[in-house]
């Protein structure tokens, strides 16, 4: 078995090296392409049909897409999200400790509550938000691929059918949730079992609480208010995320 | 060899990548929060009757809905909607709730009970039950004379609301207030919702500034009912003798009002002498008398942190009236309010979080909330006319003040920090001014 291993490693070097070797030639060719390239910066592509778009509520979105260092190929690539950087530890406001000096003008006070929404109209504008006016979009979406949030922190990229439904149940379960307004700085996590019909199998579990047992509570109520949810990708075990204040 | 040695890697391959699919977990879904709180949707039923009166029945049922409604976080639903029985089954021994029933009509809450009545003694038994999740949140029962069945419901909406939130509501509590209806102001008393309201004074003087105990059993006044000058009274739950208090403090000198601090152990207590009012420190027995501001400027109106440690009061010393926190200990004083040049009567809430206070905005007064720090400052209720003498229900989620804005003052209730859901409480077509909110009733038995 040692000897299998240490072929296998011997074998797995070489395949490597050749790799490496492939991937040197490769990308010297493709340096010496675009730098003699005469279409180069006026040309970048607006790939058509791509989305970004940011469902991620809580976790850091998407870092802004640098700017084009250098030309970029013509093929239209799969989207190359960059990886977020690691989410900022919470920002401590640090409040003066001395009354500071008032304007004379006083703010305005806070607007009224606009109106209750209807279902279509809330779609709308949480669409509008996550930067997608078009209500079928993922159909024209050439990219397979759509970043939302993982279970661990930053994004995973999963497909606009995925993408699409996420968006449907996020409106779903908002609309189900009771939370008082005075509540701030929690989240709650749980793992909720769907079935394929998107029924709520059993209690959902608490994978993080958010260290009031209310909200907790109240979160739990969402998701079996909401329940059946539209139907799910794939039916099995899914992580929500309840933060208590819109994410920035 | 070769063959098998690549049958192994290959099974170890699809075994290792299938176990890390495996493992790939599917994204998260992160829920916004809802942008307006919303309402939790309760279905009361007629409780079971086990030897009640219908009017019983109807007024407890009546009245925990009230209740609920009360809070703002609830909405009670028409028993017309109803797909189970109106009235409550028994709640030992009868069979398993049907959940969906109630989850299809829209109910988050069910509350179901028994009512009994024997000679001077109801008994009330209730259970609530948290729809969505079909668990029983709280049983809890109650006895007590007949009359006391609407003080009951309240008393239930508000536990049924603290099953909910975390935090009970305010529908059992009382508001004491000064009111001229019977000829001379005195102080009155009256439940939360603006029902039930009692003399506590009866002396034809000039009564003002109640003030509760934290145990709700006792109210602290001024009166001028001794030597027409400014004393403090107290009034007892449940006893005959009135009384005037601090004889002696400083002899001579006027006590414009009295403020319990939240442990109940002294009082702050606003002393004027030759016309120069400070606010003093003292223990409830009128021993350990200590003067906590020594200005010549006016100092007025104290208000206590909810941990007692700090004070927020009035003071003219920058030449204007303006609100100032003081911390008890160390004596350190700072201004909390800049808006406009006339800020007055702070009110600390119960949870620390907010300092209600008026503020002169063109020709009448405002109601305005600052944060303790002073980072955040808004209006709660605006009006051409006067909002004042803000006081703190004990969830410190409302605020009761005293308002001229339909005529003559009267009591009103507000929704904070939102300044929601206003509620004239008061509509007698006298002057009803000075609110002081009170603590969370005793236990009822």
């Amino acid at each position: 078995m040692l000897d299998l291993a240490e072929e296998f490693d011997a074998e797995r070097r070489g395949a490597f090296r050749r790799a490496l070797t492939l991937s040197c030639v490769a990308h010297a060719a493709l340096v010496a392409l675009f730098s003699f390239s005469p279409s180069s910066k006026s040309s970048v592509p607006a790939l058509p049909g791509i989305i970004t778009v940011d469902l991620v509520a809580a976790a850091p979105s998407l870092a802004p897409a640098p700017a084009p260092p250098a030309p970029k190929p013509e093929a239209p690539a799969p989207i190359e999200v960059p990886k977020p950087p690691p989410p900022p530890p919470p920002q401590k406001v640090v409040l003066p400790k001395e009354a500071t000096q008032l304007p004379e003008k006083m703010p305005p006070k806070p607007k009224p509550k606009p109106p209750p929404q209807d279902y279509d109209t809330l779609m709308k504008e949480l669409r509008a938000q996550a930067g997608d006016a078009r209500p079928q979009a993922v159909e024209t979406v050439r990219n397979p691929q759509v970043a939302v949030a993982a279970p661990a922190g930053g994004t995973v990229r999963v497909s606009p059918e995925v993408a699409a439904w996420i968006r449907d149940v996020k409106i779903h379960v908002h609309k189900t949730w009771i939370k008082e307004s005075d509540l701030a700085d929690l989240s709650t996590t749980l793992i909720v079992t769907l079935d394929a019909a998107g029924n709520v199998v059993g209690e959902p579990k608490v994978k993080q609480r958010s260290g009031n047992p209310y909200y907790d509570d109240s979160v739990i109520r969402a998701i079996e208010k909401a329940s059946p949810l539209p139907k799910p990708p794939t039916p099995g075990d899914w992580t929500f995320v309840f933060p208590s204040e819109e994410p920035d | 060899m070769s063959c098998m040695r690549g049958a192994v890697l290959g099974l170890l391959f699809v075994a290792l990548s299938s176990a890390a699919f495996a493992q790939e977990e599917n994204p998260a879904i992160v829920v916004p929060p809802p942008t307006e709180g919303g309402v939790y949707k309760a279905a009361v039923q007629r409780f079971f009757d086990l030897g009640g009166s219908g009017e019983a029945l109807d007024s407890v049922r009546a009245g925990i809905g009230d209740g609920l409604e009360y809070s703002s976080l609830f909405k009670v639903l028409s028993p017309q909607a109803y797909l189970s029985s109106d009235t409550s089954a028994r709640l030992d021994g009868s069979p398993p709730l049907v959940c969906p029933d109630w989850r299809q009509i829209g109910a988050d809450a069910l509350v179901e009970g028994e009512l009994s009545q024997s000679g001077k003694e109801a008994t009330v038994e209730f259970r609530v039950w948290d729809v969505a999740r079909c668990t029983k949140l709280l049983r809890k029962r109650y006895t007590g004379p007949p009359s006391d069945l609407p003080r009951i419901a309240r008393r239930i909406a508000d536990e049924i609301v603290g099953a909910f939130t975390g935090k009970p509501g305010v529908a059992s509590t009382e508001i004491a207030f000064v009111s001229n209806r019977t000829g001379a102001p005195e102080v009155f008393i009256m439940n939360a919702d603006g029902s039930d309201v009692r003399q506590g004074t009866h002396n034809r003087s000039i009564n003002n500034f109640p003030g509760w105990s934290p145990d709700g059993n006792t109210i602290v006044y001024t009166s001028y009912r001794e030597a027409r000058r400014p004393f403090l009274f107290v009034l007892t739950r449940g006893t005959q003798s009135p009384g005037r208090v601090f004889r002696n403090l400083v002899p001579g000198a006027q006590q414009f009002r009295g403020v319990f601090d939240p442990s109940g152990a002294k009082l702050a207590v606003v002393i004027s002498v030759d016309g120069n009012s400070d606010i003093w420190l003292v223990n409830r027995d009128g021993t350990g008398a200590r003067r906590l501001t020594n200005e010549r400027s006016l100092e007025v109106s104290p208000s206590f942190s909810p941990d007692g440690r700090r004070m927020a009061f009035v003071s003219d010393r920058s030449g204007s009236p303006q609100v100032y926190i003081m911390d008890l200990d160390g004596g350190s004083v700072r201004r909390l309010t800049y808006n406009g040049g006339y800020n007055t009567a702070p009110a600390w809430s119960p949870d620390g979080r907010w300092i209600a206070y008026e503020s002169r905005v063109g020709g009448g007064f405002d109601l305005w909330l600052i944060d303790p720090e002073g980072a955040t400052n808004h209006p709660l209720v605006e009006n051409p006319r006067n909002d004042v003498s803000a006081t703190w229900s004990p969830d410190s989620r409302k605020i009761a003040f005293s308002s001229d804005r339909r005529g003559r003052p009267s009591i009103y209730v507000v929704d904070a920090p939102t300044g929601t859901n206003l509620r004239q409480l008061t509509r007698e077509g006298s002057s009803d001014t000075s609110p002081a909110w009170g603590p969370y009733v005793r236990e009822l038995r």
